[in-house]
């Protein structure tokens, strides 16, 4: 398979706009990243619940929010899936780099495969699932997918196949995050702006209430 | 303590309006009292859950609080290390007894509703985690 992680995320890149909040979550998606957007989050740990944050992130803005993971994260913190499919959040968006590996330098595979349909999985749960893979194969059709990604309401997870060939960004360290007061701050300046169309904001309880304050 | 008084003082004195955790039967008159009017309450599968739902509504500028049962802090512990504290985002618990294995700072709510300002401010100062308990009977 030609389409290697290291691609998929330098066309995150493009896909994303610069009012969105991008968050790549895992230790191996973020040394292969060599960075997206200034408003780009990257949280290097496997072993804390981030899909938790982010929900609750989309919860309280209005901005769209794009979440990149792995295969593994999203069957490791399920439940958070769950409870994102229930939350209704028309701004929250995710894309699962699948492998079907755990670490590829021990070649030992993980569950994603073995379950017998995922998208089904998680579209009875409430999600959209779609198979963004071709998508990612040329800049063409990445514009086209950004066309897609501009005009959908979440809760999306878009699944892209990737092979498990990796290649590590050997400066990775300046990019990994330790400090999130920059982003809280872009998330809650409104003079940023939103890339959802105004038509297709969410109205909940929080809103108004919001509203009132 | 009266169950207006405290929502008063918590959602539109001190603007914490955003609550998450796992209902426990402690806090049936607190659930019971909640009004969209006033904050968004978000049930969830697990309190390490909330806490991240939580944590996430705070940087994005909303405050908000945890409520659960006290011994749910046993299984929060590596969600709470691993973001809360790495990343110095505070978070409000709200839980039902002085169950406190973190050693966090705790008060426990009385008749008197300035409880609940000092322990805001106590966040708003210094950017450390506290809890509230609120003892069986006490709010009514």
């Amino acid at each position: 398979m030609s389409l290697t992680r290291k691609k998929i995320l330098n066309s995150i890149k493009d896909l994303v706009f610069d009012t969105d909040v991008v968050f790549c979550i895992g230790p191996t998606l973020c040394k292969e990243s060599s960075g997206f957007t200034e408003s780009t989050v990257f949280l290097d740990n496997n072993f804390v619940d981030f899909f938790s944050v982010v929900i609750g992130v989309a919860m309280s803005t209005n901005k769209r929010i794009l979440v990149v993971v792995e295969d593994q994260y999203l069957l490791r913190y399920f439940n958070s899936m769950l409870q994102m499919a229930v939350s209704k959040c028309t701004n929250l968006f995710v894309i699962v780099v699948v492998t079907s590996l755990y670490e590829p330098s021990i070649r030992q595979v993980n569950l994603f495969n073995a379950l017998r349909s995922v998208k089904g999985l998680l579209f009875n749960s409430g999600v959209l699932t779609h198979e963004y893979t071709n998508y990612f194969e040329t800049k063409a059709s990445i514009k086209q997918l950004k066309s897609i990604y501009y005009h959908t309401l979440g809760p999306v997870v878009g699944l892209v196949v990737a092979s498990s060939n990796r290649v590590y960004n050997t400066n990775f360290d300046s990019i990994i995050t330790r400090d999130l007061k920059s982003i809280s701050e872009f998330i809650k300046n409104k003079e940023v702006g939103i890339s959802i169309p105004e038509s297709k904001r969410k109205v909940s309880d929080l809103d108004k209430i919001m509203k009132d304050k | 303590m009266d169950l207006d008084d405290f929502w008063n003082t918590l959602c539109v004195e001190l603007e914490y309006r955003f609550f998450s955790g796992i209902p426990t039967e402690d806090f049936k008159l607190m659930h019971e009292s909640m009004s969209p009017e006033f904050l968004h309450f978000v049930p969830t599968l697990d309190e390490s859950l909330a806490l991240g739902l939580v944590s996430g509504a705070k940087l994005s500028g909303l405050n908000g609080a945890v409520m659960m049962g006290a011994r749910a802090f046993d299984l929060i512990t590596p969600q709470f290390k691993g973001f809360n504290i790495f990343f110095n985002i505070p978070a409000l618990f709200i839980v039902d007894n002085d169950y406190n294995p973190l050693e966090l700072h705790q008060r426990i709510l009385e008749d008197d509703p300035t409880v609940i300002n000092k322990l805001v401010n106590y966040i708003n100062n210094t950017n450390e985690s506290a809890i509230l308990v609120i003892n069986k009977g006490t709010l009514l």
